[in-house]
């Protein structure tokens, strides 16, 4: 019997919001170059956390503050003194004050427990021995004061500082989103108790909050992410109770309830997916924010150890280099950062704009 | 004293006190560090007694110009007498000193008397107070042990007769001290050994540090904790009139030509501000809005014309010499090292892999580098435990070991700290092999640091850094709770013993901050402490450094030299080795 069978229906576009939002991101030309700016930095930190770039950053390899190559001709050229000039002062003052007196002494041989072991030490320590490196007389942006390349630095440190700024937002986000849905979603007592928490927390200026945080734990990445963390949830917290208040009474999650969705699922998998453009936005500009606390942190000598570097870090070390002239670390951070904040501000402003539901 | 040395002699006639400061002179200087409070008793830091030094009188005080330095009498008539045995000392009071005024004496004028310099001693024997300076005194004089021991935890009983600190008659102490000891004199010049009077401690007993009352040229002023100290000239002070005859230095010279005849003090008001930054500290001098300043290390290289050849040959930078730029310099009675915790079980007790563990992180550790890169050659590496310009220095013992990191992984090698497949050494037994060395939070602790790390790094050990302020981790070190850590220690007075003491087993864990414990160290320490200056005290000190070479309890660091800079319009000044500083005998002819 022949029937009509009714034309396959066309796929339907899928207008999720997030791929118009795409749409619109990919038509804003600010927000699409911010967006691959973004994209890049996050590569090359990528690269630096494998160690695929500037894995030797704490190698000496140029002279202490060699200048950048294309100012070599016009840095400051102060004295800089090695060992070598100091421990020649000293043998001639040390052989001088034996011709004084009865001539030099010191631990004999037969008077030191370990003078059998530190000879035939000599003796082994060839495979300890390397031949002293060549070192550079000028670098492309320069070294810093033990001859480091302030190159690899800026690699090293802006993995460090996407690492921190990056991890730390997300933590915040996870706070910040988790107590703001049981705030706004349950109300009552619990609101309440959230948000005398919340009121003690934002009472405190941010910056000493900070560093009232990072004086007690200890150094390290670790616990400048779960420092700044700890102090930036308060933002994302208010948006978030306020945006379950307001869904927790709509038509679609009245719904959900009526087909026997519990609490967890009509927060997380009803009210959460529509909400989340305004994370995306507040995730872009808290990381902003963190790298810049990770910078003041790490100025302060409250951030990343020895053995890291970061942004902050390096510009630590530009007050005393200033004095003396040497500009070259402080420029570099300073326009590496201005860049990256930058392109992240804009693509957070492009991303609120793409991804708002009440513009066609 | 080399018969050469100029004798110079500040002539103090009792009149009636004469307010000769011009209170329309100000001083205005800097400390880089927070002082502490006032208590001479209570404060030990540099940057307290920098002020504690220009309010309370001790007995015997320096000579300005004199070098090496030279005691005289500062509140007393003469030098005071000392028994043939080295073990009674009298003093004789000048009459006619006042205290400044105060609330406590009740508008009467206060005469200074041998019972407050008693009473002032016996201060840093109290339990109550628990006075850094305890180790000077403890057990030094008759009688001392058992007063102490009887107050228990509590306070001191001042006025129980004491054979060993006696007041014969208003203006007459007498010191009866337990052993001979023909060195004590210079530790009464300490500015911690100034009169105080019992009224004013017992009148402000809740904030002894805020009212410091003494017969000194300055009287405290106004005072905001950790930001501004103002001293203005004690208008009782006693008429004193600079009288010197300059020997050939031109230094010397200058300084005589400013002040001949003049009554000091001149300058009527000292502005200290605390600025702990170095840039600021050093615009501010560079702006004139400070007189008297150090150069900060950032800094040396700009403002000095240092010689390769010599690093320690400078001269001012020309742009800083045509204003009138008087540069003055100085290296300091002082030594800095690095210590271990010698009761730690990894890196303390005798064994010899645990001394070759501490010799071979000595060896590592770049000391010329350091003192290149981060001193900028203002430095000398340290190879003796008494510094240069310290009775006692042994200008040709060299106790540092070679820097040889090679040699000194083949020697951790050879006892056995092997390198596991992580990378990092081992312990002989096996465990895991890890170190931590305390250290301040500043950007030139960063500098260190980053030496250290390297050290440790070519080593092939775990290196930790626990970072904490001064107090705090002093703290810790007192109750035996650190690894490594490194000091500073200055001269407070010029002679050998003070540096010797810094390894004693009876001071350990009190100013032998190693907690190092050796008899025969012990041994000949209690030796030379009943010997004058000499050769044969200067055998004993060798003895006792090979000791400290040879276990390795510190890793000897470097000797600054100090440069200071003062404006063209201040008159008067020479920097002294141990007088903190020289604010009296400063003119300022603007």
């Amino acid at each position: 019997m022949p029937h009509s069978s009714p034309p396959p229906a066309a796929p339907h576009p899928h207008n999720s919001l997030t791929r118009i939002g795409w749409r619109r991101l990919r038509r804003d030309r600010v927000g699409f170059a911010a967006l691959c700016i973004v994209g890049a930095y996050l590569l090359l930190a990528l690269a630096a956390w494998s160690g695929l770039v500037a894995s030797h950053w704490q190698d000496e390899v140029a002279h202490p503050y060699a200048p950048p190559t294309l100012f070599a001709g016009s840095a400051p050229h102060h004295l800089e003194l090695d060992a070598a000039d100091i421990d020649a002062a000293d043998r001639r003052a040390a052989s001088a004050a034996a011709q004084d007196s009865s001539g030099a002494t010191g631990l004999s041989a037969d008077e030191d427990p370990l003078a059998a072991d530190l000879a035939a030490a000599e003796q082994q320590s060839a495979q300890y021995r390397s031949a002293g490196q060549a070192r550079a007389d000028s670098l492309p942006l320069g070294a810093d004061q033990r001859g480091r390349d302030v190159l690899q630095k800026l690699l090293q440190g802006s993995a460090t500082s996407l690492q921190v700024g990056i991890a730390g937002a997300l933590l915040a986000l996870a706070i910040g989103t988790v107590l703001g849905a049981l705030s706004g979603y349950f109300g009552g007592l619990l609101d309440d108790l959230l948000m005398w928490g919340y009121s003690v927390f934002t009472s405190v200026p941010d910056m000493l909050l900070l560093l009232a945080f990072a004086a007690v734990s200890g150094r390290g990445i670790g616990t400048v992410v779960l420092v700044m963390a700890f102090t930036s949830w308060t933002g994302t917290f208010r948006l978030m109770r306020a945006e379950f208040l307001k869904h927790k009474g709509r038509d679609y999650v009245r719904a959900a309830d009526a087909i026997g969705a519990g609490h967890g699922r009509r927060m997380f998998h009803h009210i959460l997916p529509n909400v989340g453009h305004l994370l995306l936005v507040q995730f872009s500009m808290l990381t902003v924010a963190l790298i810049k606390y990770e910078a003041i942190l790490s100025f302060l000598g409250f951030g990343v150890g020895v053995t890291q570097v970061s942004w902050g870090a390096m510009l630590a070390e530009a007050p005393a280099e200033l004095l003396q002239g040497y500009w070259w670390q402080m420029l570099a951070v300073t326009l590496c950062m201005s860049l990256l904040v930058t392109a992240f501000s804009l693509l957070a402003d492009s991303l609120r704009d793409a991804l708002d539901p009440k513009v066609k | 004293m080399n018969p050469h040395a100029l004798l110079a002699t500040v002539a103090a006639l009792v009149l009636l006190p004469a307010q000769a400061a011009d209170m329309n002179k100000v001083l205005r200087v800097a400390l880089n560090a927070p002082e502490t409070g006032f208590d001479p008793a209570k404060v030990s830091d540099l940057y307290s007694s920098t002020v504690t030094e220009n309010i309370f009188d001790p007995l015997v005080t320096y000579d300005y110009l004199a070098r090496p330095a030279k005691l005289i009498p500062n509140t007393v008539s003469a030098l005071p007498s000392i028994s043939a045995d080295g073990k009674v000392y009298t003093f004789r009071l000048k009459p006619g000193i006042f205290f400044a005024a105060d609330p406590a004496f009740k508008g009467k004028k206060r005469e200074l008397t041998a019972a407050d310099y008693a009473y002032s001693i016996k201060r840093h024997l109290d339990p109550g107070i628990h006075s850094p300076w305890s180790f000077l005194v403890d057990g030094r004089f008759v009688g001392g042990n058992e007063l102490v021991k009887a107050a228990g935890k509590g306070a001191l009983n001042y006025d129980a007769p004491l054979e060993g600190i006696k007041v014969l008659d208003k203006y007459t102490l007498q010191l009866t001290l337990t052993e001979t000891n023909f060195n004590f004199l210079p530790i009464l010049a300490m500015p911690a050994f100034g009169a105080v009077a019992r009224e004013v401690i017992k009148a402000h007993r809740d904030n002894t540090n805020a009212h410091p009352v003494g017969t000194g040229p300055y009287l405290l002023k106004e005072w905001k904790p950790g930001s501004r100290i103002v001293l203005e000239a004690n208008p009782g002070f006693r008429k004193l009139v600079f009288n010197a005859t300059p020997g050939s230095d031109p230094l010397d010279k200058a300084v005589v030509q400013a002040l001949q005849g003049k009554t000091l003090p001149q300058v009527g008001r000292i502005e200290i501000s605390v600025i702990e930054e170095e840039q600021p500290l050093w615009l501010s001098f560079l702006n004139r809005q400070l007189d008297i300043s150090g150069i900060p290390q950032v800094a040396l290289q700009s403002a000095l014309v240092i010689d390769p050849k010599n690093p320690l040959k400078v001269r001012l930078a020309e742009s800083y010499a045509r204003q009138g730029i008087q540069l003055q310099r100085q290296l300091l009675p002082e030594i800095t090292f690095h210590f271990f915790n010698m009761q730690d079980p990894v890196v303390g007790g005798d064994s010899k892999d645990k001394i070759a563990l501490r010799r071979a992180i000595a060896m590592s550790f770049p000391v010329s580098e350091a003192i290149a890169s981060i001193r900028r050659g203002q430095a000398v590496p340290m190879n003796y435990i008494v510094p240069p310009g310290v009775a006692g220095h042994n200008p040709a013992f060299r106790g540092a070991p070679k820097y040889d990191p090679a040699a000194a992984n083949a020697l951790l090698d050879r006892f056995g700290y092997r390198v596991g497949a992580d990378g990092y050494r081992t312990r002989p037994d096996g465990k895991p092999l890890a170190i931590e060395l305390a250290c301040g939070t500043s950007s030139t602790d960063k500098q260190w640091n980053e030496y250290w790390q390297k050290t440790f790094d070519t080593l092939k050990i775990r290196l930790g850094f626990r970072q904490g302020k001064w107090n705090e981790l002093s703290k810790a070190n007192h109750q035996g709770k650190l690894q490594m850590w490194g000091m500073a220690w200055g001269a407070d007075y010029p002679d050998g013993e003070n540096f010797m003491q810094l390894l004693y087993g009876r001071n350990a864990g009190d100013s032998n901050a190693a907690d190092f414990k050796n008899a025969d160290y012990d041994r000949l320490f209690e030796a030379s402490l009943k010997l004058p200056h000499g050769p044969q005290r200067n055998q004993l000190y060798d003895a006792m450094n090979k000791i400290a070479v040879a276990q390795q309890p510190w890793i000897f660091g470097d000797i600054r030299m100090r440069s200071t800079l003062a404006h063209s319009y201040v008159k008067g000044l020479k920097l002294h080795p141990l007088l903190n500083t020289s604010w009296r005998y400063l003119d300022l002819q603007k």
